[in-house]
């Protein structure tokens, strides 16, 4: 119903209509798209951009697809973290320790995860493969002695930056460190673009 | 009721409420400030405070006071309207002082927790009592619960004067808008192993807070404040109010997409983040045409100069801080580079004040002038050089910060992010180079300059309109009745 | 879908995206003050802006190797944001009881 003096297009009935009907589809469009996106995005699912906890008993790789057009995470051969293959439910567990780790220690208030958090120090989206790590073979024992005390092995090109020590446990360091090679595995529509990891042994091997 | 005077107990109980809301919202914006100085300084001095208060902390006391001060003022303002816009009294004035200061004191062991304690031991007993590590919404579980049942007590008040009293367009709208709002607020409380999954949650509560109902929120404040202070037409007004809600949640809703470029979702967020951030910044302009229109057509006579002023911000800032500098990198080609970079920042710090800090002053100014016993205050009232000035120094320090970040944005992706791949040193080797070094030097001048036009502005809350004795003027001049708003 | 190959050139993007946003504006406040005033000064200048916004959209192709599904939104968007200014203005006209026709006195926005 117009007011006296007003196109309908331009009443107030009508926009009430307008809004109710455009914020309720909008919002039906969002809730179906979130139930399949959630599906997708369930560790280990059929899509497999997000992999499975158990992915840390493999090599992962970075590399350019030529039909996505852009870099995507490679699952090589058996590589196990720390030379001890984990069945999924003890990935998940040493993942998941991994994760409430960073977050009581407030990790992203520092860094960026997937490139969300803050801009003081480096993404860490693919922080398991940085070619500052030097190779696959003194990875391991690299992060551990940097987690362990960042300070005393900080590096902070010339800044002066350096990333205070946050005491983690032992546990907590391996979690940690579980936790970024998991997330490493992640299928990020080829973000960060254009990065190189450090050198590994083959990605196409027995890929069991 | 004295022209000039204090008249803090002439305001009715809501309305002293608000004034106790504005006060701790502007004590936290002090400490936002001071705080960002400290983060801002260690990009500069490293070593300083290494290991007592590190950039996270600092950081994070930044974003959550800024987050807490402005809700401050939201629910502020509404506590101001709340008896006007329903015709009665509020329903349950204990309840609402008591969640007052319930309120409050959570914020202050949060932020006490988060200075003394800092973090803990990777568990569950961490995320309970501390602090749940994910930005904005750090504030431990036990805090989430708290402000979560304080929200339900303020909607009961709000809602149940409604009830109580007259229902309108506008109460309709913000009474559905704080449902969402608070509901959303829900999506951030539980803990996930799954990156992926937590960060899409995460976005619902961020997103969808500022990008459609904080937005609609603060386009109701400023309805009813329109129809208040420049005699604004209510039927006119209340359709605008709805316009506003088509667009901002028809693009709003959906734009929430940009967020799900890089986290392991589908591809399919690409193209929809893509499209319907690009309408976003459609009723942004809407508002800034409609301001101009309303500009043109009808020559109010603002009574409350500073609020108008700062309403005129708000307009704009939302335009520029949202619309333009969120448009630029919000398609996913351009994103993939600028994602997580300076770029971001230079994006949030316009966006948030453009949009909220400029609205929540305004509103403040609004109810000084009441307490004042309704003055006059205009351009040209005794000390109205503290208002301007804070004005101006707090705008040219925000817009110049922006510029500063942009630049350090454009270092950082070019140099890190797009030729460097995003590794470590690639990170450091942005972070080095000439202009982004500079560029942190600017940020830290430009927020020297705004934390001394906030300080300006604050000695302003205290006493603007204080020596002047003209009345307002009549709202209902003749030919802004007419004309409508 | 989406390519990562241009590096030297995302920048200049992200600034002439903000660019086109900014001439919206000036297309859309303009294009308001033509109707608010008599003076045609205002229409040309808001004309003068859509096409400085057109032109930072099309710049955009090339800039970000748009093709398919993005060279659709880039119509989309000159349709759009070519649409959206006229119907607002025209909206808060007819909101205001102005009848959705221009006000007396007015030059038409369109001239
Ligand atoms: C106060 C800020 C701050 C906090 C908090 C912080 N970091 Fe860092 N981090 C840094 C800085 C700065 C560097 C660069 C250090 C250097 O180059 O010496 C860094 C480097 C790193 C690196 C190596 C960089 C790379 O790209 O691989 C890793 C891994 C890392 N941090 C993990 C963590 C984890 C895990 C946490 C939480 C437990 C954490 N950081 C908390 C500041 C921080
Ligand atoms: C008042 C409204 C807005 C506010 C307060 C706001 C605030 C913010 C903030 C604080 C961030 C950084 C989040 C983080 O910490 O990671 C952000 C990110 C972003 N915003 Fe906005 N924003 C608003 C509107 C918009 C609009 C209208 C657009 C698009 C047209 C937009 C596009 C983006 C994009 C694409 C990002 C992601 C940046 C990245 O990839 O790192 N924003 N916004
Ligand atoms: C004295 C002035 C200020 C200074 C020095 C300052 C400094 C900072 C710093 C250093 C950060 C961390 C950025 C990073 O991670 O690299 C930050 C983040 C942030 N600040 Fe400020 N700030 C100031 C004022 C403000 C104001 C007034 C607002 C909003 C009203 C604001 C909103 C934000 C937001 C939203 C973030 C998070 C940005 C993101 O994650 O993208 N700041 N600020
Ligand atoms: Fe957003």
């Amino acid at each position: 119903m117009a007011e006296p003096g007003t196109e309908w297009w331009a009443s107030e009935s009508f926009w009430r209509k307008c809004a109710i009907f455009v914020t309720a589809f909008m919002a039906l469009v969002l809730v179906l798209l979130t139930f399949h996106t959630l599906t997708v995005i369930a560790a280990g699912s059929e899509a497999g951009r997000v992999p499975a906890y158990s992915v840390i008993n493999h090599r992962i790789g970075y590399e350019f697809d030529d039909e996505r057009n852009h870099m995507v995470p490679v699952i090589g051969p058996v590589a196990p973290l720390f030379g001890e293959a984990l069945d999924e439910e003890a990935a998940r567990a040493l993942v998941d320790h991994g994760k409430l780790t960073v977050q009581a220690r407030n990790c992203m208030n520092c860094h960026t995860l997937l490139g969300n958090g803050a801009y003081y120090a480096p993404d860490l989206t693919k922080a398991w493969l940085d070619p500052g790590w030097g190779n696959e073979q003194a990875r391991e024992l690299l992060m551990t002695m940097f987690l362990k005390d960042p300070p005393a092995n900080a590096r902070t090109f010339g800044t002066g930056r350096r990333m205070p020590n946050p005491h983690l446990t032992d546990d907590e360091v391996r979690a940690v460190i579980a936790y970024l090679k998991w997330m490493s595995a992640i299928d990020t529509n080829g973000f960060p673009s254009g990065f190189t990891p450090l050198p590994q042994g083959d990605l196409r091997g027995d890929a069991s | 009721m004295t022209l000039g005077g204090i008249n803090y107990h002439e305001l009715s109980f809501a309305q002293r409420l608000s004034v106790k809301y504005f006060t701790v919202a502007m004590v936290l914006f002090l400490a936002q400030m001071l705080f960002g100085l400290l983060a801002g300084a260690q990009f500069l001095w490293p070593d300083f405070l290494f290991g007592v208060l590190d950039f996270n902390v600092n950081r994070m006391v930044h974003i959550n006071a800024m987050v807490v001060w402005m809700l401050y003022g939201f629910i502020g303002s509404i506590f101001w309207l709340v008896e006007d816009e329903s015709g009665v009294p509020l329903v349950g004035p204990r309840i609402a002082e008591a969640t007052f200061w319930v309120l409050t004191l959570a914020v202050t062991v949060v932020v006490v927790v988060y200075l003394v304690v800092q973090s803990g031991p990777g568990n569950q007993w961490t995320l309970w009592l501390i602090n749940e590590g994910r930005e904005y919404i750090e504030a431990p579980r036990w805090a989430d619960i708290g402000i979560v049942l304080c929200m339900v007590a303020i909607f009961y008040n709000v809602a149940g004067t409604f009830v109580a009293g007259r229902w309108s367009g506008i109460s309709g709208v913000l009474v559905l808008d704080l449902i969402a709002l608070a509901g959303l607020y829900l999506a951030g409380m539980f803990y996930t192993t799954n990156l992926p999954m937590d960060q899409y949650w995460w976005w619902w509560v961020i997103h969808l807070w500022v990008e459609a109902t904080w937005e609609v929120l603060v386009g109701c404040i400023m309805a009813w404040g329109l129809i208040k202070t420049l005699g604004a037409r209510r039927r006119i007004v209340t359709t605008w109010l709805y316009i506003e809600v088509a667009l901002m949640f028809g693009s709003g809703i959906l734009g929430l997409g940009h967020h799900y470029f890089w986290i392991g979702t589908p591809e399919y967020w690409l193209g929809i983040g893509g499209f319907f951030s690009a309408l976003e910044p459609i009723p942004l302009v809407a508002m800034v045409v409609h301001a101009v229109y309303d500009a043109g057509r009808h020559s109010f006579r603002s009574n409350n100069h500073p609020a108008l002023a700062w309403l005129i911000a708000h307009a704009f800032g939302n335009f520029l801080g949202a619309g333009v500098w969120g448009f630029m990198q919000t398609l996913p080609q351009i994103n993939m580079y600028t994602h997580g970079t300076q770029w971001s920042s230079s994006h949030g710090h316009l966006a948030f004040f453009g949009a909220y800090t400029t609205i929540v002053v305004a509103f403040i100014y609004l109810a000084i002038q009441r307490l004042r016993g309704d003055v006059w205050m205009s351009a040209g009232m005794d000390g109205a050089w503290r208002w301007k000035w804070a004005l101006a120094l707090l705008h040219i320090g925000m817009v110049g910060m922006s510029i500063a970040l942009l630049i350090a944005g454009y270092e950082q992706s070019f140099v890190e992010r797009a030729v460097g791949g995003s590794t470590w040193q690639a990170y450091f080797a942005g972070q080095t180079q000439p202009w982004f070094v500079q560029a942190m030097w600017w940020r830290m001048a430009f927020g020297v300059l705004m934390t001394a036009g906030l300080v300006l502005l604050l000695v302003d809350f205290l006493r603007a309109g204080a020596q002047e004795t003209r009345p307002i003027k009549s709202l209902a001049l003749p030919q802004a009745a007419a004309a409508g708003g | 879908m989406v390519d990562p190959g241009r590096i030297h050139t995302f920048a200049g993007a992200a600034l002439i995206g903000g660019a086109m946003v900014l001439f919206g504006a000036g297309y859309a406040i303009f294009h308001a003050l033509a109707g608010l005033s008599r003076s045609r000064r205002f229409a040309y200048i808001s004309l003068v802006s859509y096409a400085a916004l057109a032109a930072c959209a099309l710049a955009l192709v090339p800039l970000l190797d748009l093709e398919g599904w993005w060279l659709g939104l880039i119509a989309l968007l000159l349709i759009g944001y070519f649409v959206a200014p006229r119907f607002i203005w025209r909206l808060s006209l007819a909101v205001h009881g102005e009848g959705g026709g221009p006000p007396e006195g007015a030059a038409r926005p369109e001239d």
